[in-house]
């Protein structure tokens, strides 16, 4: 009996010629009946579809509202813990500037004897690359 | 008195702006652009004269509008620019939707064939099957008589309904 109506529906559905309220007939049936004979399946997923899509909204419209209260707090949470941390953290620093202080001209004097080093292996380096220069003097002569 | 004004439009914008943002992301289908759409389209209603605003027989109809007109410029100026590819890759790119659809749900499916349909008639199926207009109002939006939104929209569903089919014994061939 009802299969028949549904059938007459979905017909004049597919015309364009249902009103409105006939069509929210048909969503409510494809929505609450649990048997949909197979060759309507379709139907029932297109609608499911239909539903869900009416239900998205503008992004930060619905985000904006709600979180407004959370944010707040996490706001002020965010900020004690920043003061704290600030105030920790020159503490420290205070404490520590001679120790601090010694370290770096540790290193500094380390960066300094590596960097003499370096350039002490450089100028032989450069002797050497002139005793080729010499060598490839000599060779160009005998060929010559 | 402009105050009170300015709070009656922010009510009614309120519930204005999700259907907005529903049909902009329906013609331009990316996400973004329907946002930067839907608040362009404020903005416009916002600045314009109070008393034209109250002027409206209904503020919704004619925000609809705007937002569909404010979209399809937006693709008419993108078209230009894409027209090639589109042309290039109008073959395959619709095989691979078909391969793409099989591997999704129910309603990510319907959802995809829909947004594959051209602009027109994805606007149609947005106005009457998820926003639930009466004819004589989506007439009145896209600027159609109503005899033209009927024959689109049942050729529509038609096509939509084929190709349900067509998917759907796909699947079962495959399995």
């Amino acid at each position: 009996m009802e299969l028949k109506t549904i059938e007459v529906l979905l017909e004049r559905y597919l015309e364009g010629e249902t009103t409105l309220e006939e069509e929210t007939v048909l969503r409510a049936y494809f929505k609450k009946e649990q048997n949909i004979p197979k060759k309507w399946i379709h139907y029932s997923h297109f609608f499911a579809y239909c539903e869900s899509a009416k239900k998205e909204s503008f992004p930060s419209s619905s985000k904006t509202k709600s979180k407004t209260p959370v944010k707040i707090w996490m706001m002020a949470a965010a900020s004690i813990a920043l003061v704290f941390g600030l105030q920790l953290s020159g503490l420290f620093e205070s404490e520590s500037t001679p120790l601090k202080q010694q370290e770096a001209e540790f290193v500094f004097q380390q960066f300094q004897t590596q960097m003499k080093n370096v350039s002490s292996h450089l100028n032989k380096g450069v002797q050497k690359v002139a005793y080729l220069d010499y060598l490839d003097e000599t060779s160009q002569k005998l060929l010559k | 008195m402009q105050l009170t004004a300015d709070r009656t439009f922010l009510n009614q914008i309120d519930e204005i702006r999700d259907k907005i943002f529903r049909i902009t992301k329906r013609i331009l289908v990316s996400q973004e652009e329907a946002e930067d759409a839907t608040q362009e389209v404020i903005v416009k209603l916002w600045q314009m004269d109070v008393a034209k605003r109250n002027g409206f027989k209904s503020i919704e109809a004619y925000s609809v509008t705007m937002a569909k007109n404010y979209c399809l410029d937006r693709l008419k100026s993108k078209q230009a620019q894409t027209l090639s590819l589109d042309e290039r890759f109008g073959g395959p790119a619709t095989e691979s939707l078909q391969k793409k659809i099989e591997k999704k749900d129910e309603l990510s499916w319907v959802g995809m064939l829909i947004d594959s349909l051209p602009e027109k008639e994805r606007m149609i199926i947005q106005l009457r099957e998820i926003e639930q207009y009466d004819f004589n109002e989506i007439a009145s939006i896209l600027n159609l008589p109503e005899g033209t939104v009927r024959v689109y929209l049942s050729r529509i569903r038609k096509k939509l309904r084929k190709q349900f089919i067509e998917i759907q014994n796909h699947g079962v061939k495959n399995n």
